[in-house]
């Protein structure tokens, strides 16, 4: 299992209802492992930090910044409000379960047209390079109702959807 | 050998034409391109020109941009022997996964200069590599003997093939101009060199605050101490 992944399931066993972001949501949707060391998610339930303190989790300082470390030192971000315009209802009821290793660990991930809107919102470089991987590799996967219901933006959704097909000829 | 200045003049006016639009993932040539360049035929002129030095791609009416068209023009001569060589490059796989890394690392006898992803992990530990980027001297016969360990050439295989363009004396500032004229992921790798081996760069690039303190909170702990 990749260090990231097992930290992830981890994660999950520590704090209970998660839905990974980031580096993980794009691994499972693309299979492709590049992306910075830290895990980020969505949490149903926030918890307290001495919840938190309890479960073995630290905050430092860095950077003039609080940072958060799971127990083994990986750098967690905590999202409870939401994720580029999406709500955390939204990418709790529309996530997707994965399983993380063949010993039934699941992992549950945002859906890849939540991961799409984020980060053809976000457009900043490495969201162009996840979105034409995305492109290449799941555009016949993807749910194009779910994107309009989503957006709630038929012209938002249309401009995702000739960016995605011209990106997967690229 | 290339003259670097000419080509610089020879771009001059597509790079103009491509720092003009507005920030956007795809442009539509006749929506944004004619608006700037005035006419559907000069939009394709300067496409053209930026599409031969792997600033621009575009097919149906439709357009997409190197971001490293934003760097200021002092860098810029420096970073086209980069963008000269990936533009050349090409690609290989065998099994198409991890393996074909270690393999293709064996069967070249480590003859070649790593650079992009996994020279930007060996220096920065920052993004997990994917594709293994290499320079070698002579890019027929490394061909060769990749497809006599049946590698075969196309578009989905992770490692790449580069020619040796340029100038290569400063290793660290060479992996540092090929992030930067990739784009995309690597742009985040050349801000991670530019952190922790800045004193060793004669020439840095312009990135936005907002890159430049993602990579600081998100590089390795022990790295970011030293």
């Amino acid at each position: 299992m990749k260090p990231l992944i097992r930290e992830a399931a981890l994660v999950t066993k520590d704090l209970g209802q998660l839905v990974f972001i980031g580096a993980i949501a794009r691994y499972f949707h693309t299979k492709d492992y590049r992306d910075s060391q830290d895990l980020d998610f969505v949490m149903a339930t926030p918890l307290t930090e001495e919840e938190l303190f309890d479960k073995g989790y630290r905050k430092f300082n860095e950077n003039r910044k609080d940072v958060w470390r799971t127990p083994r030192g990986i750098k967690i971000d905590m999202y409870t409000s939401d994720v580029g315009g999406i709500s955390v209802e939204t990418l709790i009821k529309t996530a997707k379960q994965f399983d993380a290793d063949k010993k039934g660990t699941k992992l549950s991930v945002m859906s890849l047209e939540c991961l799409i809107i984020s980060k053809h919102r976000a457009q900043r470089d490495q969201d162009i390079s996840d979105l034409r991987m995305i492109a290449h590799r799941k555009l016949r996967e993807v749910d194009w109702n779910l994107m309009r219901e989503i957006t709630g933006d038929e012209t938002e959704c249309k401009s995702i959807k000739t960016d995605m097909e011209f990106l997967a000829k690229s | 050998m290339t003259d670097w200045n000419q080509l610089l003049l020879e771009v001059k006016d597509g790079l103009t034409f491509a720092q003009r639009l507005p920030p956007s993932i795809t442009y539509s040539v006749k929506n944004d391109g004619v608006p700037i360049a005035g006419s559907e035929k000069t939009v394709y002129r300067r496409l053209n020109v930026l599409e031969s030095i792997g600033l621009a791609n575009f097919r149906d009416g439709r357009f997409q941009i190197n971001r490293a068209v934003h760097q200021p023009h002092f860098l810029f001569q420096k970073l086209l022997p980069s963008l000269v060589a990936l533009k050349n490059a090409r690609r290989f796989g065998k099994l198409y996964n991890s393996s074909d890394v270690s393999l293709s690392r064996r069967i070249l006898d480590e003859k070649f200069l790593i650079t992009l992803d996994y020279a930007a992990w060996e220096l920065t530990r920052y993004q997990t590599p994917s594709d293994l980027y290499l320079y070698v001297d002579d890019i027929e016969t490394t061909v060769k003997l990749l497809k006599k360990n049946n590698f075969s050439e196309g578009k989905k295989g992770h490692v790449i093939l580069l020619p040796k363009i340029g100038d290569f004396s400063n290793k660290i500032e060479r992996v540092y101009l090929d992030c930067i004229a990739k784009g995309g992921r690597n742009t985040m790798d050349a801000i991670a060199i530019e952190i922790l081996h800045g004193d060793k760069l004669s020439a840095k690039g312009q990135f936005s605050i907002e890159y430049v303190l993602k990579v600081q909170e998100d590089l390795p702990k022990e790295q970011d101490d030293n």
